[in-house]
């Protein structure tokens, strides 16, 4: 359902508008930094011109495909090239993005936008940097044989739903639908949908519903929930960094998003090479490196990130604002952040 | 035939190349159904024998792999129930843990979890350098990991997935849960062994060349496979997709849900075609499948196939070496037999055969041919007398021709009594001799008499039948005035002595030339016609009596006719009227009356000739197998004028 053949030639289309703007993008970029009306560069910019600027990126789960941008970004010397020493954090649920940026553990991190307002309000003030899933990948699942054929059915169902931040999204669209059900909270294991232990799942189509289907269940066995499809299609993940590190290093958020956005590029242009690169740092890491669901999650992935006219990385107002929407219905916000303190990069947008 | 041209032959092979072709192809026929029948049957037999071979495999590593989860979960249901009971303080529960890695060599921990909500974290014990020791869990999200939350949800027991116990062990574990009620509050024990005793157990298969075993989980997971990198890495489906087949899939469906099989995996994407076995463990429901590749599990089948292929190859290259030397042999018999026939093809009948193989058929066929030769040299024999007797019949029909032909009034002779009448005659005999007669003659000074025969029947004895009448006319007649006497007794003598039983047509006349009277009788013979000198026709159709030679008493009546001097007497055989065109029509009487009514002179070889002539013009020569006879007499009077 995510590789019809007109959905990918349409990407790749798009592959090939985005690195177009993207490169004027960064064109732009330069000049806009460059010294204008006779004043000289700024002294940051004379000292990136001479240091290196270290930057630690944490990605918000283990390593796989879906950091692959920031891999092949760093191994094809995108950061090196402006100026930028990034280091790849290990992340995963013993690794709390939130907590890693609270603490100062990290610099940049990938964070669903849910997350990243929330976390603003309550903590260190937040800068989006970058929004790289441009489609909700959020995903319901269950057995059809357990009685579920329309989302009435949901009701009083046992849900499997992520624990903390990585559940939000899942808990807002049952409060928005008016679904009341059981929930379960769960660590990310399919197993307790496979074992018939909850009746529905929360699963990324980029991950669990790929490996719900790797575990021998058919589409046609499984009753799907969509988020995109109905109706409900905010963006998700995103670069974010702390309101502090993006006012002492704006430069460098600028060129951390662009090369990273440029690493994307490069990596659904050739996705063997980004797959050999992200199965050679999961094997690093000892972790399971199964090439063929890495290759399926780069794939769909593709597809989250290539899906906004106005470019790769864009976080829209009507997107950001259809996200606070919600957020304040239910009451998670009282007060939205001001898009562009929140975007900055709105201004380089434009 | 000797000296005739033989006709051309059409391309023929040799006696050994046919029977080699066709043998050939009986002998590739019957071996390609031999081999097609034995690798099919065989095959089948030895699929079977390998499914209950693979099955009986899979069902011993099944129960050394069970035998460990078995015990393990005894013990678990031991505990649960001494936990139940809340009897045991923390020293004997620690003393009976003890006891239970003891006994039971692969149990590697025991977690006992009691509900989040009572506040105490997990206690763990585990036999650390040969003691039993305990610790708590502390800040461990315990409560959502599958070892707890499944038990816990569904209140059943539940063998986990492996899962990496990074908290303890630092080993891939997999765990028997039971839910517990431990002092009125909910609880999972949680007993683990290490995947190893799993894998091990499976890893010991090897079975043919390179057959192997794969253990996969409920989730298709695969535990042990020869490939390191798919170990608790992929699943079988995982596989499955990165091969892109979809019977790979199937399959692993069927292994996950519990069911035990025999299915051949097609040869795809450079993964040899294989036969998998496959057998759930009683226990967790997890699979394990025996795999070999079909060419290893038929090798025997293709070694059988072989050994029959070249055994059979070399019955058929004996067979026909066997044959083409047979063949040999039966051309260097034949040759000899065959240059022998081709000499007496020729017509040397007494071409001595060869000596001939002791075989029936040959000799069979020698004695037919010797017989066939004797039969043809007394034929040739016979032909030849034949032809010998046929000249010498011929020599004398010759003469016997020129007898007869000596015997009628010669045309060119003195006419008889000149000046009173003028005869011409013509006989054309169809073959050498005839069997027509015309003669003249005086009886007396005055009396003139004529006939004309057809003797039926051609050849030899119809000439000799008409010598005889000619001869018996000139002897019987002289002193007769009255034809029907004369033909009467020429009736008696060819009804006494004319053995081939001949009948003789004849019209005899005499006249009487100072009178100019004629008497004629007519024995079943032609009209008899007279033209007078203005042209007028008489046609005398009546007959007299039938042929001659046929009734003894014969019947015979005449008829007078008084003749005026320059009438003409036209008298002919049926060899006139009945000759034949090329459209076969007869000549007939009314050709015949137009060439009388259209002679402009009354003399009898001009008459005679005349009818000849029109005759030859109307008939096919070729076809003209009849005698023709023409006598033309012309009454010039009593030669007083």
């Amino acid at each position: 359902m995510f590789l019809a053949c007109s959905a990918n030639s349409l990407r790749r289309v798009l592959l090939f508008i985005y690195s177009a703007l993207l490169l004027l993008f960064l064109t732009a970029c330069r000049d806009h930094d460059a010294p204008a009306e006779g004043k000289t560069k700024s002294d940051a910019m004379i000292q990136e011109d001479t240091t290196t600027v270290k930057i630690r990126f944490l990605p918000k789960w283990l390593h796989q495909a879906q950091f692959a941008g920031v891999y092949m970004a760093n191994a094809k010397g995108y950061y090196r090239d402006r100026g930028l020493s990034v280091e790849i954090q290990y992340g995963g649920p013993d690794h709390s993005a939130t907590s890693s940026l609270r603490d100062g553990f990290t610099d940049i991190t990938c964070l669903s936008i849910f997350h990243a307002i929330r976390y603003n309000e309550q903590e260190k003030p937040l800068v989006y940097l970058a929004q790289l899933f441009q489609k909700n990948p959020n995903m319901l699942i269950g057995r059809k044989r357990a009685g579920l054929s329309s989302l009435e059915d949901i009701k009083g169902k046992k849900i499997g739903i992520w624990g903390g931040e990585y559940g939000e999204h899942v808990t807002l669209f049952l409060k928005d639908m008016d679904l009341e059900t059981e929930s379960v909270r769960v660590n990310w294991s399919v197993n307790l949908l496979l074992s018939n232990a909850i009746d529905l799942s929360n699963v990324m189509t980029y991950n669990e519903y790929h490996r719900v289907l790797m575990a021998g269940l058919d589409p046609d066995e499984l009753f799907i929930v969509p988020f995109r499809d109905i109706g409900y299609d905010m963006v998700d993940d995103g670069l974010v960094t702390t309101k502090e590190f993006y006012e002492n290093n704006p430069q460098a958020c600028l060129d951390f998003t662009a090369a990273t956005m440029q690493g994307w590029l490069y990596a659904f242009e050739h996705p063997e090479e980004a797959l050999d690169e992200t199965l050679r740092i999961m094997r690093q890491y000892h972790l399971p490196a199964n090439r063929n669901h890495q290759a399926w999650m780069l794939e769909v992935i593709k597809d989250l990130v290539l899906d906004h006219p106005e470019g790769i990385g864009v976080l829209s107002r009507n997107d950001y604002d259809k996200v606070c929407d919600l957020m304040e219905k239910h009451k998670v916000i009282r007060n939205r952040i001001d898009y562009e303190r929140f975007y900055p990069f709105a201004q380089e947008k434009k | 035939m000797r000296g005739s041209t033989p006709l051309p032959r059409k391309k023929s092979r040799s006696l050994a190349s046919q029977l080699i072709i066709v043998t050939f192809a009986v002998l590739v026929l019957v071996f390609a159904a031999s081999l097609l029948v034995t690798r099919h049957f065989v095959g089948k037999v030895m699929l079977e024998h390998a499914q209950n071979d693979l099955g009986f495999l899979a069902h011993n590593k099944i129960h050394q792999i069970e035998i460990d989860m078995r015990k393990l979960e005894i013990q678990g249901k031991m505990l649960k129930e001494l936990l139940a009971l809340g009897t045991l303080d923390e020293r004997e529960l620690l003393s009976f843990i003890d006891n239970q890695f003891i006994e039971n060599n692969q149990l590697r921990s025991v977690c006992i979890a009691q509900d989040p909500v009572v506040g105490k974290p997990p206690v763990l014990y585990q036999l650390l350098a040969g003691k039993t020791i305990s610790k708590r869990m502390d800040g461990t999200d315990y409560q959502f990991m599958d070892w707890y939350q499944i038990p816990d949800l569904t209140n059943w027991e539940y063998w986990s997935e492996p899962w990496y116990d990074t908290y303890a062990t630092g080993r891939i574990l997999v765990s028997y849960s039971l839910p517990l009620q431990m002092a009125g509050n909910r609880g999972i024990l949680r007993l683990d062994m290490p995947l190893e005793s799993f894998q091990t157990v499976a890893q010991q298969v090897k079975i043919y060349k390179t057959g192997y075993a794969i253990l996969l989980t409920n989730n298709g997971t695969i535990v042990t496979h020869p490939a390191d990198s798919l170990l608790m890495n992929y699943t079988f489906f995982d596989l499955a997709e990165e091969l892109g087949d979809p019977t790979l899939r199937d399959l692993g469906r069927k292994m996950c849900s519990g069911r035990t099989g025999f299915l051949q995996i097609p040869e795809q994407n450079k993964h040899p075609s294989s036969w998998y076995y496959y057998m759930p463990l009683q226990t967790n429901q997890w699979t394990l499948a025996i795999v070999v590749p079909e060419k290893e599990l038929l090798a025997d089948l293709k070694k059988l196939l072989w050994m029959l292929f070249f055994s059979e190859l070399g019955a058929f290259t004996v067979i026909c070496g066997g044959i083409y030397v047979s063949s040999l042999r039966l051309n260097h018999t034949l040759k000899p037999i065959v240059e022998s026939f081709t000499r007496i093809g020729s017509g040397d009948f007494q071409t001595p055969l060869p000596e001939l193989p002791h075989i029936r058929e040959s000799e069979v066929l020698g004695e037919a041919v010797t017989a066939m030769q004797n039969a043809l040299q007394k034929y040739v024999e016979n032909i030849r007398l034949v032809t010998d007797e046929k000249n010498k019949i011929l020599n004398e029909v010759i003469f016997a021709s020129a007898i007869q032909r000596n015997l009628i009034p010669k045309n060119t002779g003195q006419p008889l009594s000149p000046d009173r009448i003028s005869s011409f005659g013509i006989l054309e005999p169809a073959g050498e001799i005839g069997g027509d007669l015309y003669d003249y003659f005086l009886l007396d000074q005055d009396t003139y008499c004529f006939a004309i025969a057809d003797v039926a029947g051609k050849g030899i004895v119809a000439a000799m039948t008409m010598t005889m009448v000619t001869t018996l006319l000139r002897s019987i007649a002289p002193g007769q005035n009255q034809p029907e006497l004369i033909l009467k007794k020429v009736n008696t003598f060819l009804i006494e002595n004319n053995l081939e039983s001949n009948f003789v047509t004849i019209i005899l006349g005499i006249i009487d030339l100072t009178t100019g009277r004629m008497t004629f009788a007519n024995a079943g013979h032609v009209p008899l016609y007279i033209v007078n000198p203005a042209r007028k026709l008489r046609k005398y159709s009546e007959t007299h009596s039938t042929a001659l030679g046929f009734l003894k008493n014969l019947k015979i009546g005449s008829e007078k006719v008084s003749l005026e001097p320059g009438d003409t007497i036209v008298v002919l055989t049926d060899g006139v009227t009945e000759a034949m065109s090329s459209n076969n029509d007869f000549f007939g009487y009314e050709r015949l009356e137009a060439v009388l009514n259209s002679l402009s002179q009354t003399h009898p070889e001009i008459t005679a000739n005349a009818i000849l002539t029109e005759v030859h013009a109307f008939s096919n020569q070729a076809t003209h197998k009849d005698d023709i006879s023409i006598l033309a007499i012309e009454y010039l009077g009593n030669g007083t004028l």
